[in-house]
């Protein structure tokens, strides 16, 4: 089943944190451009790689989760769970997953923060929504 | 490269900015989070607040006089 709401009239989910698995995310929007196709599968590389890291929440934003034909990347924000080793937070992440934006939240308010305030709105001020992947 | 922000956006990135900022500094004050958490979300904050930056320096490029607003 779905979970994941149809674009408003901008082409945005509409407000709001909408949760779904990562299946559901790459039907949805996996597909239609290289763009598309290179940045699903390093969603999926990622979140293997988060599965096994102790990576308790991942918010997915920006064009990627919009109606846009080639999104440029993905912000993605992570929420650690207390018992990670967090210096592999402060690897490298672009070299290995260049088309995500990835961002490390402090706690699961601070991760809220990101998804109903910086990521809110668009560019042009307008309301949007943001996907949480069901980990 | 940055898009192009219209007007509503412009005033809507400088406010994220300026709470972006704001929270910034209640996580760098915080006592709580291991070193190594801490550094990678002000990493993250610093790397946020460089894209609201360029984004409105952007749009006051192109509309000087809003940068006097």
């Amino acid at each position: 089943m779905s979970m994941l709401p149809e674009f408003d009239d901008d082409g945005n989910l509409p407000a709001g944190i909408h949760r779904c698995s990562f299946e559901e995310l790459a039907v949805r929007f996996g597909t239609g451009s290289p763009e598309r196709e290179v940045e699903i599968a390093e969603l999926d590389e990622f979140l293997k790689w988060a599965q096994q890291k102790a990576i308790k929440r991942i918010l997915v934003n920006g064009s990627f989760v919009t109606n846009a034909a080639a999104p440029n990347d993905v912000d993605v924000v992570i929420l650690p769970a207390p018992s990670i080793d967090a210096i592999i937070l402060q690897g490298s992440f672009e070299m290995t997953w260049p088309f995500l934006q990835i961002l490390v939240a402090a706690d699961d308010a601070d991760f809220e923060a990101w998804a109903t305030h910086d990521f809110a709105t668009n560019r042009d001020g307008k309301k949007k929504g943001v996907v949480e992947l069901i980990l | 490269m940055s898009e192009i922000l219209n007007e509503t956006g412009y005033r809507q990135t400088k406010a994220k900015l300026a709470s972006l900022q704001h929270r910034l500094e209640a996580i760098i004050a915080r006592q709580d989070l291991p070193e190594s958490h801490k550094a990678a979300v002000i990493q993250s904050y610093q790397t946020m607040a460089g894209q609201y930056r360029r984004e409105i320096k952007l749009f006051e490029a192109r509309h000087p006089a809003s940068s006097n607003a």
